[in-house]
């Protein structure tokens, strides 16, 4: 029969009794019929039938639950009486259900972001055999975007895709800028991110459209002049309107038509974090040239040596990882060789292929994986921690019901179906915990991905569901043991016996208490050892000296659209600059080729008066920006030497450079720098000043030699970003320099205001964000402890009254009593110390990488941990103390 | 039969005796199992019901309403296609048992 039939016999239930007493009525009177047949009296033959036929009730009650095997009705009836329970004492339960709301939400969230980060595969087909392909060291002479592993020329792309016997596709993208591309539909210009792919892109990676069609081989080869949006842009900017499919989108200038829209979850395959919200296929138009760069200098077709494209590989479904890279590592090899033209093979250090697998953020786990798991271990401490407290309260709460159970187990209920309710109490508050606890996640996950500076939706997947749900089971199934506990033990006669206060306290009971509350503090130590090493660190971020004031510093990126040769971008920037200086409060203006702080540099050999200083594996590697006039004047770097950058530094003058101390320090002993020169011989750049040491790219870099050129003398004037000095709010000049720009031209967007020092700050963004939550779990942990123990002491005071008066009248101070209770609570502390230290300083070797200018060791985070959770038990341990001490010794005596 | 005898064999007497006798109610089974086995076995009137319904639900055997000889209205028992494959493995697997059994106390 099935679950239906039961719970159809569920609904006419009273039919179903009926019947069954009808049957068992019939067997009785058969057998009462058989008895009268054989000579017995009907009175004799009826008790014969009753004692070999057993309790008619029971009976009945045991088929009736054989009817409902799967105690569908029990289960309800459980659920129903478990929530009267609960009705009565809503205190209980709301504090049960919002702990555990937290706990669980907060693992939740960090599992989340854990999934998104390092676990979740591509919204694609077959995900599992995406790889992008990466590769250790470039052959010398070729140039890239910084990002050396991940890139790329396009002949090298031509070569490994040619080749299908481990790939069965190898699709390419490009970013169409370093940031963000600037597109127009009908009249509304705006900054989105933007790729150009190979035609294989969406057949390759298996993206599903949602409207439209993806790109084909021939709009590669052809580099047909289309668009693909991804989902959430065509959401945001087009309201899912399916007539923008056929209209014209422009990006940088260049007229696209819109022919797709790809599906709702496909963010692109930027690794990082990055989404992107507009493809369009691979083009050769100079203004779409790869990463926005001036098609002067290299273009994505022309420039064989220009690595600049990213790769990602299907590998063919019976191919594994291993067997991929044994297959295509030489063929990498040979095509860089020759498409290169120089002996790679003799080259030191040898080039390798590599493959990271497409999923999480696609950057092969280093800089999150760490982080991520301290902080997973973190909050599934506070969850323990949470769990335990609710485990001790509901203890406290099944003594009191003792007397209760017992009663119940006098009058013949049994153990099982008194273990099944309080298991559904239990079942009901995780199950409320979780519910709310999925709420808050899917809250907190939103503020997660703001604070960690993600694009990509960090919200629960069903792979989070599943892990929610096996969370809740496990704290269920933990809180089951509780009320098996006071089920099992609940003792008939001596509960039913003893009056309704008692003098003395079960003793093991009481050290069971004990232990959880040692343990709890145990884990609080090593949980608020690992949030204040996260706090120092971040505050080690924070103090680091700049070199510069950069709080003053507005700075933005105003890329005229359009413009591509040197005298128009020299133009617009000239005006920008002059208009922008004229306006009020404005002290200074400067123009930078990479922002300070957003960690894009310009990396090259040192060649010093001529002489190239060996590489050496980037030791000597040196570091330049091209800089405006009044560059160090706006940012606040003090010039030691010489001058800086001056408007009469022109294309017409002879070239010069900035250097830092670092620089003279290390490669001129010294010496003044200044009339020496840098770069080609044939083409010398002047040293005229030297700097003093500031940061550059990212405030915990180590100094290293550094020059600024004037960025009007360079071979060709990329975009620049503005710096703008100004004496009060930077972001209230923002609605200015708007009006501005539009004056100049009015397709030229704002692009990523924002203060100088908040782009340093985003450098640390991941060590900010992990201190936050850090603290707040060492908060909640610590207020989780605090609330357990004063619960834990206060009761046991209440429980103790008696014995309090019995001291008090013999003669005890109240000062003894009060520091009776405070001593209770110092020798649990002193326990959770003596486990919790060792545990912190094997934990916090863990985090070793996730700290700066921090040992793992550092006695003041150590000694924060442990006056935190003494403070904790102080606090815990005052108000029944000073209850305690209140006691009246008379009032205390009568009552027993 | 002792109280705490295995489920099992009490499934496989009601099958045997339903398999034997076609239809029957709950109070004639029992009947039939003693005498069948000489009074060495007495069914356990009361876990008999739960029993009959146990397997009821798994669908071995099906249930309908009739009158008895004696005019009697009582709820007749009788072996589905379910039941008599269970009743063929439940045989097998006693078999195998007392086997094994006898192996043990022959065992010298």
């Amino acid at each position: 029969m099935g679950i239906l039939r039961r719970i159809q016999n569920l609904c006419r239930r009273g039919k179903v009794d009926a019947e069954i007493e009808d049957e068992l009525r019939a067997h009785l009177e058969m057998a009462v019929e058989d008895g009268v047949r054989a000579g017995m009296t009907e009175e004799e033959a009826r008790r014969a039938a009753r004692a070999r036929f057993g309790n008619p009730v029971s009976v009945k009650e045991e088929t009736v639950g054989a009817d409902a095997v799967l105690g569908v009705e029990a289960i309800w009836r459980d659920v129903k009486f478990a929530l009267r329970q609960l009705k009565k004492s809503p205190g209980y339960a709301v504090t049960a259900v919002l702990t555990l709301a937290l706990g669980i939400g907060a693992t939740t969230a960090i599992f989340s972001t854990m999934n998104a980060v390092l676990l979740r595969t591509l919204p694609v087909r077959n995900p599992q055999q995406l790889f992008y392909l990466t590769h250790e060291n470039s052959p010398s002479g070729v140039g890239n975007t910084g990002n050396q592993p991940w890139d790329y020329g396009i002949n090298v792309y031509d070569r490994l895709r040619a080749d299908r016997s481990v790939f069965s596709d190898l699709i390419a993208f490009v970013p169409l800028a370093i940031d963000k591309t600037a597109v127009r539909f009908g009249n509304a210009p705006e900054e989105v991110e933007a790729d150009e792919v190979s035609g294989n892109f969406f057949s390759g990676l298996g993206v599903r459209m949602a409207a439209g069609r993806g790109f084909t081989e021939a709009d590669e080869q052809n580099h047909t002049q289309t668009a693909v949006l991804s989902y959430p842009y065509w959401t945001r900017r087009f309201d899912r309107n399916l007539d923008v499919i056929g209209e014209t989108l422009y990006v940088n200038g260049v007229p696209m038509t819109i022919v797709g829209v790809a599906a709702p979850h496909f963010y692109g395959v930027e690794p990082g974090g990055l989404s992107t919200s507009v493809w369009v296929p691979l083009q050769t138009r100079p203004e779409l040239n790869a990463w926005g760069m001036p098609a002067t200098d290299n273009t994505l077709y022309g420039s064989p040596n220009w690595w600049v494209m990213m790769l990602i590989a299907r590998l063919r479904p019976e191919v594994t990882e291993a067997q991929a890279l044994a297959a295509m590592d030489p063929l990498f090899r040979r095509a860089a060789l020759e498409t290169v033209g120089k002996d790679v093979k003799g080259q030191q250090p040898p080039l390798k292929l590599t493959m990271v697998a497409a999923r999480g953020l696609g950057l092969g786990d280093e800089s999150y994986q760490e982080p991520l798991h301290v902080l997973m271990g973190m909050v599934a401490l506070v969850l323990l921690i949470a769990c335990v407290n609710l485990s001790m309260l509901m203890a406290a709460r099944n003594a009191a019901r003792e007397r209760e159970f017992a009663m119940r187990l006098a009058l013949g209920a049994g153990r099982w179906p008194l273990f099944r309710q309080l298991l559904a109490e239990s079942a009901l508050l995780v199950g409320g915990g979780a519910l709310f606890g999925w709420f808050f996640a899917v809250q907190a996950t939103k503020l997660l991905g703001i604070w960690a500076l993600l694009q990509v939706s960090l919200e629960p997947d069903g792979r989070v569901l599943l892990f929610t749900l096996a969370v809740s089971v496990a704290a269920a199934v933990a809180f089951g043991l509780a009320p098996l506990r006071a089920a099992a033990n609940a003792p008939v006669t001596v509960a039913l016996k003893s009056g309704g206060t008692q003098t003395t306290e079960n003793r093991s009971r009481a050290l069971t208490g004990k232990a959880l509350i040692a343990g709890q503090m145990a884990l609080c130590v090593a949980l608020l050892c690992g949030a204040a090493l996260l706090v120092r660190t971040l505050r080690n971020y924070q103090d680091v000296n700049l070199g510069f004031r950069a709080d003053q510093v507005l700075a933005f990126e105003a890329p005229p659209v359009g413009v591509t040769e040197n005298a128009g971008k020299l133009a617009f920037y000239r005006e920008l600059t002059e208009q922008v200086s004229r306006l009020p409060g404005v002290e200074s203006v400067t123009l930078a080729g990479n922002r300070p702080g957003s960690e894009w540099s310009d990396n090259d050999s040192l060649v010093l008066d001529g002489r190239e200083i060996p590489w050496d594996n980037g030791n000597n590697m040196l570091r330049s920006n091209e800089v405006g006039p009044g560059f160090f004047q706006t940012l606040g770097i003090p010039i030691l030497e010489g001058r800086g950058i001056t408007a009469a530094d022109t294309k017409g003058t002879a070239r010069v450079a900035v250097v830092n101390e670092t620089l003279a320090k290390r490669y001129l002993k010294g010496e003044s720098p200044i009339g020496h020169t840098l770069g080609d011989p044939k083409r010398p750049i002047l040293i005229v000043g030297t700097v003093k040491d500031s940061k550059y790219t990212s405030a915990d870099e180590e100094a290293m030699p550094m020059a600024w050129y004037c960025y009007e003398q360079g071979p060709s004037i990329e975009n620049m970003d503005v710096e703008v000095r100004v004496a009060g709010d930077p972001l209230a000049l923002l609605p200015e320099v708007r009006r501005i720009v539009r004056g100049i031209d009015p397709n030229t967007p704002i692009n990523d205001p924002m203060v100088l020092s908040a782009e340093f700050a985003e450098g640390y963004a991941m060590p900010a964000l992990a201190a936050r939550l850090g603290a707040f779990f060492g908060a909640l942990a610590a207020l989780l402890v605090a609330i357990g123990l004063y619960g834990t002491l206060a009761y046991r005071v209440n429980r103790r009254g008696v014995e309090i008066g019995v001291r008090m009248a013999l003669g005890a101070q109240r000062g003894q009593v009060l520091w009776m209770v405070v001593r209770e609570s110092l020798a649990l502390v002193t326990v959770g110390l003596a486990v919790g230290l060792p545990l912190a300083w094997f934990g916090s070797k863990m985090m070793a990488s996730m700290l700066y200018k921090l040992k793992a060791h550092d006695p003041a985070s150590f000694a924060i941990a442990a006056g935190g959770v003494v403070a904790i038990a102080l606090l815990a341990a005052l108000l029944p103390a000073r209850r305690a001490a209140r006691v009246d010794p008379m009032r205390a005596l009568r009552s027993e | 039969m002792a109280r705490n005898d295995l489920q099992g064999s009490l499934d496989l007497l009601v099958l045997k005796t339903l398999g034997q006798r076609g239809r029957l109610h709950g109070y004639g089974i029992v009947l039939h199992i003693q005498r069948a086995s000489d009074d060495l076995l007495q069914v356990e009137e009361g876990s008999l019901y739960p029993a009959l319904h146990r397997m009821e639900q798994s669908g071995w055997i099906s249930s309908e309403w009739a009158l008895t000889e004696t005019g009697r209205r009582a709820k007749y028992y009788r072996m589905t296609a379910v039941g008599r494959k269970q009743l063929q493995e439940a045989e097998a697997s006693f078999e195998q048992l007392v086997k094994g059994v006898r192996a043990m106390l022959r065992y010298a």
